[in-house]
């Protein structure tokens, strides 16, 4: 155990080359995180005039393959069993480590989702390599081939750049929900490297006995996200916050308290243990700014934030703040929003005719 | 049926405290005090409950600092039995940290080893999966509740979009989350008794690191702060200003 503590750095880094991501699915559908890191690994590769292998690993490979390409990628290698459908830590787990030993990587990118994190970990042990987990800022050196991974520590107080020189592929995972979905490209094409494969049943050490999907919904792709905090002072306080969010289009979000009193379901959750979100506007209402909180939504474009105390935290993290009780701003603010856009529709229809 | 319980306790730098040095933008982690990382508070409070439902002995073991037997302590005021401090923590460094653990968890012998699925202050989610995977054992992760029974536990596992319940037979990596349960605050009697349990005292070997921190600063805040404390003047000015945001 001693030589994995100490494992002996790769001779001949260069023979490591190209770029993976790890795409996320479930069920043959592509989730958001995998999309998230073509978009991240494109932009590598490109960098360094490399190829992005997308590593995708489930039942009906050949489809979400298609749709995978149409984001631009060079070559898919990809696994299918019907076997496969589900996450399965050990399969999955073998799977992508034959990969990785066959192809050599330079730099494998995996989401920091519950079965990512499953997944990069043990790959980080099977092939000796170093992973600096849930990076929010992803680059590549371009004459070192050096991948920086920045992640923040000390809840979001401080980040920190984490370089691994010696050992390869050179691995990261990314927070969901940090980086933007790539744009399609049209006509791009991809080598398909797709095999069907046949799973040992010995390899599966957990059943799966029921699973319950939740209600649950995602925060991660909406435009505009307005929260409510304990600053709400009551559970009725989320229908002003609803209205809000209505009125702009958006999805309504909370703090961890307020799910933990059963004011809201935990899926509206932002935070270190919720969702991650980075919306056009984040509105905080009556949230104090706590770093876990922060770390939910500190990548937003816009930030207003309503609290009563004028010394609140939240203040740092905002890019507009009014300072009084949320139950008399949120009325007033979903009003003027009414009023802007009933003034703006008119505006527009004028100066068509 | 008796279970052997490992529970694996972090130590972790009071948040509220950690700042930036001013001149050089630093964190002062070294110089705030320590205290019990709050998930690993919870994986605590799960072995005690499953001791107490099952019978059995909870051991805790803590990679961590010169002061790790403070968190030790208060592990064993909520009701951990016995304990192993390893000093030579080097700070977040999940392979180093799983490799010193995974040695250690093979010398006990044990039904179940209980963690946290991710500290409250590094937050990489790392270790649970390294340890499955350097131990041999399946890991149950991400744990909202945990029944053990003929060699094998059933756990309720949250994960983003569904729960599952799953069952592993034992030894086992069971990582749990924050809603598992509520800590518990011990009597002042087990405090007291705490300072009698059993701890041993270890140093791991220093290792080498798979990667180097280059910097470790305050990130850049760009964000605008205007204030408005008068309502009626700052919410149609904020509405302006958003206006393309809500589009
Ligand atoms: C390991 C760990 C993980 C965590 N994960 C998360 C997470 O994912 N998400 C999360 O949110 N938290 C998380 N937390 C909790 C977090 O530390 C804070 O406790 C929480 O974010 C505080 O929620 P809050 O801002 O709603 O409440 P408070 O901190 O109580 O703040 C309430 C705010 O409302 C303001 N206020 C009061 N009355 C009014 C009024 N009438 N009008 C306007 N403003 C008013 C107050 O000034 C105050 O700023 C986590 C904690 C830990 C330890």
């Amino acid at each position: 155990m001693a030589g994995l503590i100490n494992a002996a750095a790769v001779e001949k880094p260069e023979d490591y080359r190209n770029i993976f991501v790890y795409l996320e699915n479930r069920n043959g559908e592509l989730q958001r995180p995998a999309l998230e890191m073509i978009g991240v690994g494109k932009r590598l590769a490109e960098k360094v005039h490399e190829k992005l292998y997308c590593v995708l690993i489930g039942s009906k490979v050949s489809e979400m393959a298609d749709e995978a390409a149409s984001y631009g990628c060079d070559v898919i290698l990809g696994a299918e069993s019907p076997d496969l459908a589900e996450f399965r830590t050990m399969p999955y787990a073998r799977l992508v480590e034959d990969f990785v030993k066959r192809e050599k990587p330079n730099i494998f990118l995996i989401p920091a989702t519950r079965n990512g994190r499953d997944l990069a970990s043990r790959i980080a042990v099977s092939c000796q390599a170093g992973v600096t987990a849930d990076c929010t800022e992803i680059d590549i050196e371009e004459d070192t081939r050096i991948l920086s991974a920045n992640r923040p520590t000390y809840g979001e107080s401080m980040l920190a750049e984490i370089l691994c020189k010696k050992h390869r592929p050179q691995m990261a995972t990314a927070r969901a929900g940090i980086f933007p979905v790539p744009e399609k490209v049209d006509g791009s094409k991809c080598e398909r490297r797709i095999e069907k494969v046949k799973v040992d049943k010995a390899l599966l050490k957990k059943e799966i006995l029921e699973f319950r999907k939740k209600e649950a919904i995602d925060l991660t792709a909406a435009k505009v996200v307005v929260s409510g905090g304990l600053g709400l002072g009551a559970p009725a306080a989320f229908k002003l916050v609803e209205k809000l969010a209505n009125e702009m289009n958006g999805v309504v979000g909370a703090s961890r308290p307020t799910a933990d009193l059963g004011w809201i379901s935990r899926d509206h959750q932002v935070g270190q243990t919720g969702q991650t979100v980075r919306p056009r506007l984040y509105v905080a209402c009556g949230i104090s700014g706590k770093i876990q909180h922060i770390m939910g939504m500190k990548n937003s474009e816009n930030v207003l934030s309503i609290n009563i105390d004028q010394n609140a935290e939240i203040f740092k993290y905002s890019d507009y703040v009014i300072v009084d009780d949320v139950n008399k701003v949120l009325p007033a603010l979903t009003e003027e929003i009414k009023k802007y856009k009933k003034a703006h529709v008119k505006k527009t229809v004028k100066s068509s005719s | 049926m008796p279970y052997q319980i490992i529970v694996l306790i972090k130590q972790m730098p009071d948040l509220e405290l950690v700042k930036p040095d001013p001149s050089t933008g630093v964190p002062n982690v070294k110089s705030v005090p320590l205290r019990f990382e709050t998930l690993s508070k919870h994986a605590a409070e799960a072995a005690v409950r499953l001791k107490e439902k099952y019978g059995g002995k909870v051991t805790g073991i803590c990679l961590g600092t010169e002061t790790a037997g403070q968190a030790m302590k208060e592990a064993f005021a909520m009701g951990v039995d016995e304990g192993v401090v390893i000093t030579g923590y080097q700070g977040n460094n999940p392979r180093f940290t799983a490799g010193v653990l995974a040695e250690k968890i093979k010398t006990i012998p044990h039904d179940v080893v209980l963690m946290g699925n991710q500290s409250a202050d590094s937050y990489t989610g790392m270790l649970p999966g390294m340890l499955s995977a350097m131990l041999g054992e399946p890991l149950l992760g991400n744990a909202l509740s945990v029944e053990l029974s003929d060699g094998s536990a059933e756990v309720l596992r949250v994960m983003e979009d569904r729960n599952e319940k799953i069952r592993g037979k034992l030894p086992a990596v069971i990582s749990v989350t924050q809603e598992i349960n509520e800590p518990r605050l011990p009597p002042v009697m087990q405090i007291l008794a705490a300072g009698k349990k059993p701890m041993k005292m270890e140093k791991a070997q220093p290792g080498n690191s798979f990667s180097v921190v280059r910097s470790n600063k305050a990130p850049k805040s760009e964000r605008k702060k205007q204030i408005y404390e008068d309502p009626s003047k700052g919410i149609p000015e904020v509405v302006k200003a958003i206006r393309e945001a809500i589009r």
